[in-house]
């Protein structure tokens, strides 16, 4: 049976109609079509598949979307301005070397995100803190780390 | 995934009779829940989401705080009266999981969670305590497993039930709302009913209440890193006056009260398990230290 539900995401209203069992993140894949939340372990180990929900970061791999009905979601898709510009985050992760295959940067900013706006100037072991719920194969962390640390200098 | 029927109830009688339907499983935020019936090892055919039904409010009572049952484990920790009076609890609320996991996940999800065994979460397998006749974990790899014998040795991994069982907490449930003492939410599995949460069908906590602080209190917890592991042992301690209370997750099948004097009283060891002895130990004697007068 499917049940009807209205996605908020990024401001925008998404009406789908969805089985029970469907998790957020493939909703937002498929349904929604927004691509940007990937699924890595499909267990809430990894965190590639954070996004925002009423302005907290959620394991959308393990949440159900109708969990979400009502509720604000913002994606990777939503922290560009609409004319493009990237999020203050989003230069400063290229600018500091903190992507590399990229498979992680949408869940990293999306936690990065979190934490800036709930504390904007968190020292290195709370912004590594924050970001304990996401793994990074590749840059080792510290430029990622650099990166949250040069927007928090910025504000 | 297999597919399930999903209700979100507004009032706790409906939330009732909607789990007292064959397969029916309660949902908080669903964390563990949702990972389970998507390896296939849990079988939910109608999914109860408890968090419609206003229980997420943390509130002085009496001496003591009582905290609803979808409380969430962030709300949890970040609460500066349970900060400053609950110190164990503050502690192992902000200890468990991630902090994203932290802001989906709640208490009385976290206290009745699943045990933690690799044998009993792989897909391809139907363990003792799913049903089957063996306990993989005996006649395999048990490294992290528990410290007692029995016919399951996974280990209870909520962090919450040890703070709470050290606070000497009672759980009210939509039918016992005058309150049960933690310990009796905990049952050992037995060959007729493998579960290890002694609650009737249809029955879910509504709320946790700790009757009231005491004058010192501590979390020590051991993962493989500091963010983001399962509990290998976690020891809660608590000092009322002169009366110490200390519980343990991590090292037996159910949150364990450990005797102050001799922690590791009843848990010989297993044979890949003798480390956690020391682990337990070291653990015991932190916490104690900390909540000494």
């Amino acid at each position: 049976m499917r049940y009807d539900a209205t996605l908020k995401v990024n401001g925008r209203a998404y009406p789908v109609a969805i089985e029970p069992g469907r998790n957020l993140l493939s909703v937002l894949r498929s349904e929604v079509g927004l691509t940007g939340a990937k699924e890595g372990c499909d267990d809430s180990e990894c965190g590639a598949c954070m996004v925002l929900l009423d302005g907290q970061p959620v394991n959308s791999c393990s949440y159900l979307a109708l969990q979400a009905d009502g509720r604000e979601i913002v994606t990777i898709e939503g922290l560009a301005g609409e004319d493009g510009d990237l999020h203050p985050l989003q230069q400063a992760f290229l600018d500091q070397g903190g992507v590399q295959c990229g498979f992680c940067t949408p869940g990293m900013l999306i936690s990065a995100k979190a934490l800036l706006d709930r504390n904007p100037s968190p020292d290195e072991d709370e912004i590594r803190l924050a970001l304990s719920g996401n793994l990074c194969r590749c840059t080792g962390y510290s430029g990622i780390v650099r990166a949250v640390q040069a927007v928090a200098e910025q504000r | 995934m297999r597919t399930f029927a999903y209700a979100r109830p507004a009032r706790v009688e409906d939330a009732a009779a909607a789990l007292s339907q064959p397969a029916a499983r309660a949902m908080g935020g669903g964390t563990d829940l949702i990972t389970q019936q998507h390896r296939g090892i849990l079988a939910a055919e109608s999914v109860v989401d408890l968090r419609g039904l206003g229980l997420d409010a943390i509130a002085a009572e009496g001496e003591g705080v009582r905290i609803g049952a979808t409380v969430t484990l962030a709300d949890l920790g970040r609460d500066e009266a349970v900060r400053e009076r609950f110190a164990v609890l503050h502690q192992a609320a902000s200890a468990a999981a991630s902090p994203q996991l932290r802001e989906m996940g709640t208490v009385a999800g976290n206290l009745c969670q699943q045990v933690r065994c690799w044998y009993f979460r792989h897909p391809d397998l139907t363990c003792w305590l799913r049903g089957g006749d063996t306990c993989y974990a005996q006649v395999g790899d048990h490294r992290k497993h528990g410290l007692e014998p029995g016919d399951c040795i996974s280990v209870a991994p909520s962090d919450l039930a040890a703070a709470l069982l050290a606070l000497d907490a009672t759980v009210d449930t939509s039918s016992r709302p005058q309150g049960i003492p933690l310990a009796d939410l905990y049952r050992k599995a037995s060959d007729e009913n493998r579960s290890t949460l002694a609650l009737a069908p249809g029955e879910f906590v509504t709320a946790v209440v700790v009757p009231r602080a005491p004058d010192a209190s501590a979390y020590e917890r051991a993962g493989e890193r500091h963010a983001w592991s399962f509990a290998l042992a976690g020891v809660a301690a608590a000092r009322f006056g002169d009366q110490l209370r200390l519980a343990a997750i991590g090292v037996s099948n159910l949150p364990r009260l450990l005797d102050p004097a001799d922690p590791l009283a009843g848990l010989p060891g297993l044979e890949q398990t003798a480390w956690k002895r020391r682990l337990l130990s070291g653990l015991a004697g932190q916490a104690l230290a900390r909540v000494s007068g």
